[in-house]
């Protein structure tokens, strides 16, 4: 009985994994074939793609902040693919993308301010510096320590 | 990824080194048998050496890694030398055919593996969570050496509560290659994965016929949310594949009386409790569940638990430390009757929703095994491995639907972000549970020696 027992579970093994195997199998080929022709730039801004951040404009900030900073986002009104609106899906993308730049929840913890659709001197804050590069901006309010 | 495969192969080093130093494999016939479990020992290990140095700014790289499998590996090699005695043989008898049938399941498995290699090699992190919170935290370690800086302090980068194993993993993986890469980091979730079934053959071949072993290691790798869910660098399947291990270790033990089992399955429950908060509500799950079954042998369950306890506890004070909030949930609400009785609508909701998950076709036919096993345990007889497996599983559901009662998201939204995540665990654990269960009964030779 024990020997049935454990062959009949053995049987249910087999058969759980003819039932998977090849769903996982198509998966696992169709990633890789979905995958196989992006380039090492398409890579790093894939995260960004996957949910329609726009990456263009935090390259542009990653270009113009550094290790040390305090970076607030400024971000327009709207939503993300994932549901939560769209200033959190940028600071949330920006806190990654960013490293080692570090994000800040106010602005008056910054180093400088990074604008998406919105500009900095909303914020009323005296800038050392300014680049725009629409609908994206990025001032300085000083160096980091 | 040259890096990655040395830093890999250092920690294997250092699992082999271990063995013997846990007493794993105190000779050098057991070292020779329980070699496979060597990588994942190592990855444990490592992770959990990692996590810990993380909270004090002091980072793991090459060199440090190199230093201590060298250290590791001569400690543990003059400590096997110098070990004696032999491994008393308890292999189940099993017919050529059985035997076959196993090692080609097992082959299977491998094949599936390297497949998913040649996708996990080029897959960037896509997956929210993915990048924005494990991603993120293994970057930043990197970049910064520890965790005492604002990604790991600051309301800026909630959610906080998420033990460091697998970033502090990813950022020595990150300094062993030089650079951030988090492309080719998908190879060190798959790595995992290779370790689970190297292990879970090291833990039971000797005692459940090849069949059940190399069949059920290939249903549970070959359920779509395992490696599906893997590939996202959530920790969810690493979680899983930690804790699927130290049931089997813990079950091992209940079953055999052996020590070396336990030893082994505590190292990989400490690693789960490092890997995601509710990695320590599984371990805890798992001791509880054997205490009643092993109350005659208190002591070596009490030293797990204390052992347990200790990987655990510095990162427990880091979080008192810094005050570190959890988001989702207090858990002193699940102790006050009136919170619970307030928010009761939850429970029906989340039990549903849960089990809906757990019995999707995705997962196959691995709850129906796992219920033909505690069958076929309790026919042989295994009356105390049937009650553990079923008190563990009994216990980390309603563990589960406590969690979604207390949480203060909205059940639908809860259950659509997590719930196809949370029961991973449960349904990987038992899913290795069941060889021990449906083939230990089979073995020839009853629970004798210690070791």
């Amino acid at each position: 009985m024990i020997r049935i027992g454990a062959l009949a579970c053995a049987a249910l093994a087999l058969g759980s994994a003819a039932l998977t195997f090849p769903d996982t199998w198509r998966w696992l080929s169709d990633q890789h074939a979905g995958l196989v022709g992006l380039g090492p730039a398409d890579r790093v801004q894939a995260p960004g793609f996957n949910n329609r951040l726009p990456v263009g404009g935090f390259d542009f900030f990653r270009a113009n902040v550094r290790r040390g900073d305090r970076v607030y986002v400024l971000a327009r009104e709207g939503t993300t693919v994932r549901g939560v609106d769209f200033p959190t899906g940028a600071r949330t993308f920006a806190r990654y993308y960013l490293l080692p730049a570090i994000v800040v929840d106010r602005p008056e913890d910054a180093t400088v301010v990074v604008g998406i659709g919105r500009d900095p001197k909303e914020l009323g804050l005296k800038y050392k510096s300014e680049l725009k590069q629409d609908p994206f901006s990025v001032a300085r309010i000083e160096d980091p320590s | 990824m040259t890096g990655l495969l040395l830093a890999n192969a250092l920690y294997f080093a250092i699992g082999v080194g271990l063995l013997p130093l846990l007493r794993i494999a105190p000779d050098r016939a057991a070292l020779g048998q329980r070699l496979p479990l060597a990588y994942a020992v190592g990855v444990a290990a490592t992770g959990i050496v990692a996590a810990h140095l993380a909270l004090i700014d002091v980072p793991l790289g090459l060199v440090e890694l190199v230093v201590l499998a060298a250290v590791v590996l001569f400690l543990g090699l003059r400590r096997v030398r110098d070990a004696s005695g032999s491994e008393p043989q308890t292999r189940p008898g099993e017919p050529l055919w059985s035997r076959l049938v196993g090692a080609g399941a097992l082959v299977l498995a491998l094949v599936l593996l390297a497949h998913a290699w040649s996708t996990y090699e080029i897959r960037p992190l896509l997956e929210w969570d993915g990048w924005a919170i494990w991603g993120t935290k293994a970057r930043a370690l990197y970049e910064f050496g520890g965790a005492t800086g604002p990604v790991f302090t600051s309301d800026a980068y909630l959610p906080l509560q998420h033990p460091l194993l697998l970033p502090a993993l990813e950022a020595t993986d990150f300094r062993a290659m030089g650079v951030y890469d988090p492309t080719v980091v998908h190879v060190q979730l798959l790595l995992l994965a290779v370790g689970f079934l190297l292990a879970f053959v090291a833990l039971l071949r000797d005692r459940v016929p090849f069949l059940l072993v190399g069949t059920t290691v290939l249903a549970v790798l070959a359920a779509e949310p395992v490696l599906k869910q893997l590939s996202t660098n959530l920790a969810d399947v690493p979680l899983a594949l930690f804790v699927a291990l130290g049931l089997v270790g813990l079950g091992r033990w209940l079953a055999t009386a052996e020590r070396w089992p336990l030893v082994a399955g505590t190292l990989f429950l400490g690693a789960a409790a490092l890997t995601k908060s509710e990695g320590l509500f599984f371990a805890l799950a798992a001791l509880l569940a054997v205490a009643p079954f092993t109350w005659r042998r208190w002591r070596e369950l009490g030293a797990a638990t204390l052992a347990l306890v200790a990987i655990v506890l510095p990162w427990r004070l880091f979080v008192e430390l810094h005050g570190l909030p959890l988001v989702e949930y207090r858990f002193r609400n699940a102790f006050s009757p009136s919170y619970l009785s307030d928010h009761s609508d939850r429970v029906r909701p989340a039990a549903d929703g849960l089990l809906d998950q757990i019995f999707t076709s995705d997962w196959g036919l691995l709850v129906p095994l796992f219920a033909a096993a505690l069958v076929t345990a309790i026919l042989a007889r295994r009356y105390a491995l049937a009650g553990f497996a079923a008190l563990w599983a009994v216990l980390s559901f309603l563990g589960l639907v406590l969690i979604y009662w207390i949480s203060v998201i909205p059940i639908d939204l809860a259950l659509v972000w997590s719930g196809d995540r949370t029961v991973v665990t449960l349904v990987v654990g038992a899913g290795a549970l069941s060889a021990l269960l449906a083939g230990i009964g089979l073995s020839r030779a009853e629970a004798r020696g210690t070791r």
